[in-house]
């Protein structure tokens, strides 16, 4: 399905980004060109690998043992891992630490980049709308 | 004689031994920028003032006799996307052009206590998405072999610095070939590290699975002094690794007997110049003359990597950039009705083209409508990741080119994303994987720009990376300096 300026139009008001309608169909084009090209590849990774021969590459000449070196069947949570100690120990831990209290930043220090702040807080503008 | 012209290694020793003080030689880089810059374009920010302060306070610490690091004393340039406080950190965008952060980056405090000193931040593609240092808020960065070449990016600044003689080294950040494609434009070494070995507290996020910080450097020598400082715990990361952080000097070492090194048949490929195909032939043979076993591998998802990266990195990317709406700090735009057109004119106003289209291809990655093609690429990441561990079980590194192109004009590729992003084939698989690669010149083209080659290898082997790019620089010989 090819990507319209309705696409490109609902994508920037849930980016928070404005378009003028000069720019629209430019950027739709961009963005279509560039879409159109990942979908073609990842639509061809998909027909060279298949995810239920554990991602055998079917063009590759030289076979090798997928049992060795490839997952039996897709699965990010279960890493085949056991002939690499290393890569064992890079995805088997989370770095994680005590929640202890330490020095933070001051009041001043957080409000000192604020575009406009009063009495220590941000000033934006209303956000409920009030009905009286 | 020229400081500015001396590595790490040769500024450290001349320091410590009183030829020389730090003021000196902050000073004689100090002039050099302010000759260069403005042509130049490395830096955004310069710290005449701070510089001169902390290389007095550095000498200080020579003259009282610590024992020191070989850092103390040294000038660097740190990538505007990386924290300093106090100090301007723009991101190369307008969004950002009045943030002045409340506290220093990991990686720059570990610089700064080792008594590094700060000459300014420098140049790179609006929030580090790009490969030439064009789409900077502040202008275009300059390839100092050939000023009417793009110096490459994101981190072009960093690496022009380096080339240029605006700083004895740098830091920069790759997220798909951020560091080591610049370097390998400009004709120095560029490391992009194992992800999770440099703390990435304070670094502007771009997409938080790729980031990582690394050094931008004169040689391999230098590139294993900056490493040392900078790789190693932070609480305030939680995705350090724990492991035993290594003296990455120790690696240095002209001995690549027995190394056994891969070249993917996938790296050598039709898109690849002449030139880069005849420089990286005459560094196997180097390899192969002085005792590696050069041997050739296949990563059969390489031509996919770009298209998984891209809808990868832009979908992290426009979530991570949701933050800057004009609330909290950096610009806000001046005339709105509500909050919601607060936000939307703020943006609008404050991002350049190119982050606003890649903020919007993320955000449509991310949407229903493109679900399937997201997993897809996920898939994608986990063969690339697959293929680089079967690879890793015969040999110990990896060698082809760091791009497939050397240097192109300014304004080439600018309206190109798609061509631009098709260069960085080499490097992005890298940042897809977490695993570690070093650029270092290996030679020029016939218009004489420098040629880089990358070297890849598993996890926490940045040693091996190191001792290999050592050796080749200690036999090749490097391709010496552009002034």
């Amino acid at each position: 399905m090819e990507i319209t300026d309705k696409d490109v139009l609902k994508t920037a008001v849930i980016a928070r980004i404005n378009i003028s309608e000069e720019e629209l169909s430019k950027l739709t084009d961009n963005i279509k060109r560039i879409i159109n090209y990942i979908r073609n590849k990842l639509d061809e990774f998909d027909e060279r690998f298949d995810p239920e021969q554990s991602y055998f590459d079917k063009t590759d000449s030289v076979k090798t043992n997928p049992d060795k070196f490839y997952f039996k069947k897709f699965d990010p949570g279960k890493p085949d891992i056991k002939n690499n100690t290393e890569i064992e120990h890079f995805a088997a831990t989370n770095a994680l630490r005590e929640d202890m209290p330490e020095s933070h930043f001051s009041r001043e220090d957080m409000m000192a980049n604020a575009p406009d702040s009063e009495d220590g807080f941000f000033r934006v503008p209303k956000v409920v709308p009030w009905k009286s | 004689m020229d400081l500015t012209r001396l590595t790490i290694r040769e500024a450290a020793k001349r320091l410590k031994n009183k030829e020389i003080s730090c003021l000196e030689l902050t000073s004689a880089y100090l002039d050099r920028i302010k000759n260069l810059n403005e042509r130049l374009g490395a830096y955004i920010t310069v710290c005449d003032k701070k510089a001169r302060e902390q290389a007095a306070l550095a000498q200080k610490r020579i003259d009282s006799g610590e024992s020191i690091s070989p850092l103390a004393g040294i000038p660097m340039g740190i990538k505007d996307n990386i924290m300093t406080k106090g100090i301007l950190t723009s991101c190369a965008s307008k969004i950002l052009s009045n943030f002045i952060p409340p506290y220093d980056a990991t990686a720059v405090k570990k610089l700064y206590d080792c008594g590094a000193v700060m000459l300014g931040k420098t140049n790179l593609d609006e929030f580090a998405m790009g490969s030439s240092t064009e789409s900077s808020w502040y202008g275009v960065a300059r390839n100092p072999w050939d000023e009417s070449m793009v110096p490459g990016g994101s981190s072009g600044g960093s690496a022009v610095a380096v080339a240029a003689g605006l700083a004895c080294f740098s830091l920069g950040t790759d997220t798909g070939g951020s560091i080591r494609q610049p370097a390998s434009f400009c004709g120095v070494v560029g490391l992009k590290p194992t992800y999770g070995i440099v703390s990435r507290y304070g670094l502007a996020a771009l997409a938080s699975s790729f980031d990582q910080i690394g050094p931008v450097t004169r040689n391999t020598e230098d590139c294993a002094l900056v490493l040392n400082a900078i790789a190693g715990h932070d609480s305030k990361d939680s995705t350090f690794r724990n492991i035993k952080y290594p003296d990455y000097t120790s690696f240095l070492k002209d001995d690549i007997k027995e190394l056994r090194i891969g070249v993917p048949k996938e790296y050598i490929s039709e898109d690849l110049c002449e030139d880069i195909k005849h420089s990286i032939n005459e560094a196997i043979e180097f390899f192969e003359e002085n005792g590696a076993n050069v041997t050739e591998v296949s990563l059969p998802a390489t031509e996919y990597a770009v298209s998984a990266y891209y809808i990868l990195s832009c979908a992290e990317a426009s979530s991570n950039l949701a933050r800057f709406d004009g609330i909290k700090y950096g610009f806000r735009a001046s005339d709105f009705d509500n909050i919601f057109d607060l936000y939307s004119k703020t943006r609008s106003e404050g991002f350049g083209q190119s982050v606003k289209n890649r903020i919007l291809i993320g955000t449509y990655a991310l949407s229903p409508e493109f679900q399937d093609y997201y997993k897809k690429a996920q898939k994608v990441r986990a063969v690339v990741c697959r293929d680089f561990r079967k690879v890793f079980n015969d040999v110990d590194i990896i060698l082809g080119p760091t791009e497939v192109c050397s240097a192109y004009r300014i304004g080439e590729k600018k309206d190109k994303p798609l061509s631009m992003s098709l260069g960085d084939i080499y490097t992005v698989s890298v940042n897809m994987a977490g695993i570690c690669a070093l650029s270092v010149p290996c030679g020029k083209d016939s218009r004489g720009l420098p040629v880089g080659m990358q070297l890849i290898a598993n996890h926490f082997n940045e040693g091996t990376l190191l001792r290999a790019a050592y050796a080749y620089e200690m036999g090749a010989g490097g391709i010496g300096l552009c002034w």
